[in-house]
């Protein structure tokens, strides 16, 4: 195997290696989130749970769920471009 | 067994591609962490301060939320505008970056000027903000010209010819602003001072935007804090452009989205300069050699010689007709 070939299986290796490390992260806070909401609607002993009479607790966790997946579309995916044209 | 797995897997990893799985887990765990915290905290908020009613429970975390957009975020610019400014000074980068630097006093000073003739005499605020902001443009352009003195420092053919430029392009859009303006039925102060930071902000990013995509081109990297002066007064610019293409359309309701988009927009920027700006790092070096210099003479010598060959030509031609 050729210097140029092993390079570029270096690089996508990185590339998985980061897009992984990603996945994992947003699955593992995800995974939270649900579990937080889970807790507080145990404890409430409802479904529509609402803070103050006014903020539903799934709007808040919806808030949380959309921030951090257009952080993993728009970090994650640059991180993993940086990391496949980033030298080996 | 599975967690002696991951770690021979993260191993073998880390010695193929030098890729250290486990620690870069932890810092993208608390990055989308702090992601999710804040898109909770948005939605908390944007409920919060909409709400109609206000009532004992919603009270004062309202209250303090409120008083945090109005007050906290304007005055917190206000603190790190002086912390970029007392940073400066003690990392020895005002000598470096003169311009930036009295740009950001120009800016902080303005800030507390406005608010005392605002509390001191509220008729001549009008006149105040609008002669501020128009020293604010003209001063914005000296950090272009800083920008491309201290990015092209090693290149001074290629800075010479991008400084007539800059100086060429600027007095144009000046020119043009101010005769568009005087083409009104009536000249309006407001109007041509509009006009003219409206020319000279789009100048101004397109000349930071041919200047990244030059150093893109030639793959010449920015030190840390050019790239902050850079991200910084390029976003703020961006910002401005954004603002002034719709100001003198937009309703009511969009002016105070944007006022306070504008103070939380500007909070972000100035933390990135003072993150980047905390104390001076070198000038990085490209990994191989740039062509840039040599494309430059070899432009220069191309335009000297056509030149050349004109002036000969217009000389033959005026024997010919003698």
């Amino acid at each position: 195997m050729d210097r140029k070939s092993k390079s570029t299986i270096k690089r996508l290796l990185r590339t998985l290696l980061e897009l992984s490390a990603h996945t994992i992260a947003l699955l593992v806070v995800l995974g939270l989130i649900r579990l937080i909401q889970w807790a507080i609607e145990s404890y409430w002993g409802s479904q529509d749970v609402k803070f103050f009479d006014r903020i539903p607790l799934r709007y808040i966790v919806d808030g949380a769920d959309l921030m951090t997946l257009m952080g993993f579309l728009s970090v994650g995916v640059y991180n993993a471009i940086q990391a496949y044209r980033g030298r080996d | 067994m599975s967690f002696s797995v991951l770690r021979v897997t993260g191993q073998f990893c880390t010695r193929l591609t030098r890729f250290d799985l486990p620690k870069r887990l932890i810092s993208i765990f608390f990055f989308y962490l702090i992601l999710a915290v804040c898109g909770a905290s948005l939605v908390f908020y944007w409920y919060l301060s909409s709400a109609p009613v206000l009532y004992p429970p919603v009270f004062i975390p309202q209250l303090i939320l409120n008083f945090m957009s109005a007050q906290l975020l304007w005055w917190g610019c206000i603190v790190l505008e002086a912390v970029l400014l007392v940073r400066g000074l003690r990392g020895k980068l005002l000598s470096r970056y003169p311009a930036f630097y009295a740009y950001i006093l120009f800016v902080w000073l303005q800030a507390l000027v406005r608010f005392f003739v605002f509390h001191a005499s509220p008729r001549l605020y009008s006149s105040t903000y609008w002669f501020t902001e128009l020293l604010g443009v003209v001063i914005g352009c000296g950090v272009v010209f800083e920008v491309y003195r201290v990015g092209l420092s090693a290149y001074p053919g290629t800075a010479r010819m991008a400084r007539t430029l800059l100086c060429f392009v600027f007095l144009l859009a000046l020119t043009e602003a101010i005769v568009d303006s005087s083409n009104e039925m009536q000249w309006r102060l407001i109007v041509s001072i509009l006009e003219i930071e409206r020319a000279l902000r789009t100048v101004q990013a397109l000349a930071l935007g041919a200047l990244v995509a030059l150093f893109r081109f030639y793959s010449i990297p920015f030190g840390r804090n050019l790239r902050g002066i850079l991200l910084g007064y390029g976003l703020f610019i961006g910002e401005s452009i954004i603002w002034l293409a719709f100001a003198s359309w937009s309703g009511e309701k969009f002016s105070d989205f944007w006022v306070t988009f504008h103070q939380t927009f500007y909070f972000g920027v100035l933390s990135l300069c003072v993150t980047h700006l905390w104390s001076h790092q070198p000038q990085e070096q490209p990994e191989t050699q740039v062509m840039l210099e040599r494309d430059y003479k070899r432009l220069a010598k191309g335009a000297k010689t056509g030149i050349r060959n004109f002036r000969h030509l217009l000389s033959g031609h005026r024997s010919f007709t003698i």
